[in-house]
């Protein structure tokens, strides 16, 4: 049964890896990666030197990965809490499924939504345009790319991501709220006391987790909003990878960007998972 | 076409990065072939190069008004009785699979697509064509030869080494083509001389052209119909002219402005600044350290302050669509254009081409002109075996105007995707976006000047033509090569592209774009234009 997943792992994801070897050459596509010449680390230098471009994007995307762990990650632990205190299963079931609706929507249709309704010629601008008022500019504002970014995360995949949480709120143990209730706990209470350490696992696994893929910070999203606010504004290490070494025909520098990229983020899980360990909780797989 | 993405395209009006990486117009099909007007050439200590294909006139209609190598012949009619150019199917039964590019939404595939299926019929061989946004093209290309994809036919999107790279994946064409030997393929024999120079890499003959002539080049559109309604006359004598009619023109509240983007090619028209490299007398110059550049920059910036454009002109452009729906009086497009506004035109439409004043009122402006042809397709090394069935599949692609198979390939199905006013082919509801899959990349014939219906606008495009050609500038790099160029020139258009966006939009200063120049000058500027007007020189133009 397992074996048509491991497969597909071993053929996209292991053997895949070995391309990683153009991050040392000066790789030409028409040449092949065997074909194409051996530079050693020269592809590393910029990292070191410092392109100033680089810099830009390594700084954006640390930006971002910082906004978006504190305001993103813990949005759908509140949205599961406040779901879980909804006592109409019927009322639930409705507003659950209208919140997941838009993570089925791709990045192009939700940054065309913003824009339909947000931007210059948008619906808000239009209707004050008419009534001969000042209109606002966020979809073309370097300032707030970020939050408008963040924003559009939030909107798209908060709903879908209470999944888990929800699930494992169903897992918490009803005699502890009884409990906890028979011994004077409000609502406040249980919720520090059952509620938050009954999820603390599942937080801290993926907390990890989302360490893992932090300096992905959406590369689909960013690309298609990128000519708005210019690259000082929106350049990440994703974008970065792709306008250097796709459009700009660096691949060899671009990979050795994506490569280091990637050993950050595993040393980002293991350390984390390490510390996790440290504190008793199980992380990703237990000690 | 081009290493500029969409995005970078679509950055400031347009036009710095389109012409620069010679891409494409902004949403329009115009635009020059190569990064810095130059590709194609080869490098030093190649061979001989071969004889040149031999030009043979097709036999057609006379035109209504004959052309020139720039300017096209003007049709009023499409003859009563088409030629047959290619009495058999050229196709060898087999699939035949190509990559190119499209202007146009992606079409349908058969047997949906009447057009497509037709020509499947037509040519004896099942076309597989891979239709591919044009700003995503570049990309698309990269990846597909990095990945051993490429199909039988391709257009060849700039690459750095581009006659390397050429000569690793693309058939020589030379033994097939050069001199007499494409008189086997009239109408491939029919595309003029200089435009088979864009296929040509170390001497060799790889890259088959699709010859534009003028027709590519950017100019600027007006309506007139809407001018005219405002009883505005479309005339001023210098760009302070230009900018206070368009603050009298800028409606927002009634949602329609002066123009759809800030015209930036259009103000470097006015100020004469070179189509990407200039030949001096001594040395090749470049736009981007042009002196006129502070000027041009902030004539942009003025404009987009003044909110004189599209508010989504920065972030979502639909240039073509607020044009035609009439929420701006000014466009930025090439000639090509014209014909794509009268294909479903709404009542009373009525469009005309800007002249180009002097910046600053004394003269005239220069247009930019276009390359000969629009860039170049290969044939895949891998498919030697047919390289016959190849050539002819694009010989019929070629067809010329009064042909039965221009028809196939322009049109489509009669009945399905046009049908006949007199005798004059006019596309149903579907047959436009069916017949535009994307070939004329491929290979192409020499572009007529044919609106069916719309005889006097054919004499204003003609005559718009006349009148701005002869004060063109022309890329004096065209078709020539530089190793520097070909390595650097596409980060660097990246990076002007990124500032030019910046100080237009009021995120940079002005004054920050002398510094970057000089700096790009001595990294690398001074070694391509060294390396070109060395090219200039021994190609005896200099």
């Amino acid at each position: 049964m397992m074996l048509p997943a491991l497969l597909v792992f071993v053929v996209f994801h292991y053997a895949a890896l070995a391309g990683n070897v153009i991050a040392w050459k000066d790789y030409r596509p028409y040449l092949g990666i065997a074909g194409s010449d051996w530079v050693g680390w020269e592809n590393f230098e910029l990292m070191v030197t410092g392109d100033p471009a680089f810099w830009n994007a390594v700084r954006n995307t640390l930006v971002l990965t910082l906004v978006q762990t504190v305001l993103v990650f813990p949005a759908p632990i509140l949205l599961a809490l406040l779901l879980n205190s909804m006592l109409s299963q019927r009322i639930k079931r409705v507003v659950q499924s209208v919140l997941y609706l838009p993570h089925f929507l791709s990045w192009v249709v939700v940054v065309a939504i913003f824009q339909q309704v947000l931007g210059g010629g948008g619906l808000i601008n239009t209707w004050l345009r008419q009534q001969g008022m000042e209109t606002f500019d966020i979809i073309g504002n370097p300032d707030l790319f970020i939050g408008l970014l963040t924003s559009q995360v939030m909107w798209k995949d908060t709903g879908w991501a209470t999944i888990l949480f929800l699930a494992a709120l169903t897992s918490i143990d009803p005699s502890l709220y009884e409990a906890s209730q028979v011994d004077g706990a409000g609502r406040l209470r249980q919720l520090w006391h059952v509620t938050l350490p009954g999820l603390r696992g599942i937080i801290i696994l993926l907390l990890i987790l989302r360490l893992g893929d932090s300096l992905s910070v959406g590369f689909e999203q960013i690309i298609l909003q990128q000519r708005a606010v210019g690259l000082d504004a929106s350049e990440v290490l994703d974008t970065y990878v792709f306008n250097h070494g796709i459009a700009g025909n660096a691949w060899g520098e671009a990979t050795a960007v994506g490569l280091v990229k990637g050993v950050i983020g595993t040393l980002l899980v293991v350390g984390a998972n390490k510390v996790a360990h440290l504190f008793g909780e199980a992380g990703v797989y237990k000690s | 076409m081009s290493p500029v993405s969409r995005r970078t395209v679509l950055s400031t009006g347009g036009t710095l990065a389109a012409l620069a990486a010679g891409g494409p117009l902004l949403a329009s099909c115009g635009g020059n072939s190569a990064p810095g007007g130059t590709s194609s050439g080869g490098a030093a200590g190649s061979d001989a190069p071969v004889a040149a294909p031999t030009f043979r006139a097709p036999e057609g209609p006379e035109p209504d008004i004959a052309g020139d190598a720039d300017i096209p012949d003007t049709f009023f009619s499409y003859p009563a009785e088409p030629t047959v150019s290619v009495p058999e199917a050229p196709g060898d039964g087999q699939p035949l699979r190509i990559l190119t590019q499209t202007f146009s939404p992606v079409t349908a595939q058969p047997p949906q697509n009447t057009a497509w299926a037709n020509l499947n019929d037509k040519l004896g061989s099942a076309l597989e064509i891979q239709q591919v946004p044009s700003g995503e093209y570049a990309t698309v290309f990269a990846t597909s030869l990095a990945g051993g994809q490429l199909p039988d036919m391709f257009f060849l999107a700039e690459q750095p080494d581009m006659p390397d790279m050429v000569e690793a994946t693309c058939l020589d064409l030379s033994d097939h083509l050069a001199g007499d030997a494409i008189l086997a393929y009239p109408n491939l024999a029919a595309i003029p001389s200089d435009c088979w120079e864009a296929g040509r890499y170390n001497g060799r003959l790889y890259g088959l052209p699709s010859p534009r002539g003028a027709m590519s080049s950017g100019v600027l559109y007006r309506r007139d119909d809407l001018l005219a309604a405002q009883g505005v006359a479309p005339e001023w004598d210098d760009f302070e002219g230009f900018f206070s009619l368009a603050q009298q023109l800028n409606d927002p509240r009634g949602g329609r402005w002066a123009t759809t983007i800030v015209p930036g090619q259009y103000i470097k028209n006015m100020l004469g600044i070179p189509n990407f490299w200039q030949y001096d007398g001594t040395t090749m110059q470049s736009w981007w350290t042009a002196p006129q550049m502070e000027e041009a920059l902030e004539a942009q910036r003025r404009w987009a302050e003044a909110g004189l454009m599209n508010p989504d002109a920065f972030a979502s452009p639909n240039t073509k669509v607020w044009f035609s729906t009439g929420a701006a009086y000014f466009n930025p497009d090439s000639f090509s254009a014209w014909s794509q506004y009268f294909a479903d035109p709404p009542e009373g439409f009525d469009i005309d081409v800007c002249q180009i004043p002097a910046f600053d009122g004394d003269g005239t402006g220069h247009l930019w002109m276009s390359f000969p042809s629009y860039g170049r397709a290969g044939i895949n090394r891998n498919a030697a075996d047919r390289v016959e069935t190849l050539l002819k599949v694009a010989n019929y692609f070629a067809a010329p105007f009064g042909t039965q198979e221009y028809l196939d390939v322009k049109m489509g199905q009669e009945g399905a995707d046009y049908t006949f006013e007199g005798t004059d082919p006019i596309a149903t509801s579907t047959g436009a976006a069916n017949s535009a899959l994307g070939v004329r990349y491929i290979a192409d014939c020499r572009i007529a000047n044919y609106l069916p219906g719309h005889e006097d606008s054919a004499r204003k495009l003609d005559a718009s033509i006349r009148e701005l050609v002869p004060d063109a500038f022309r890329n004096d790099a065209v078709y020539l090569y530089s190793e520097t160029v070909e390595s650097d020139f596409a980060s660097s258009a990246q990076m002007f592209n990124a500032l030019e966006a910046d100080i237009v939009q009021g995120r940079k200063q002005v004054s920050e774009w002398r510094p970057a120049a000089d700096q790009w000058w001595a990294d690398s500027g001074q070694q391509m234009a060294e390396e070109l007007t060395e090219a200039y020189h021994a190609a005896g133009r200099g």
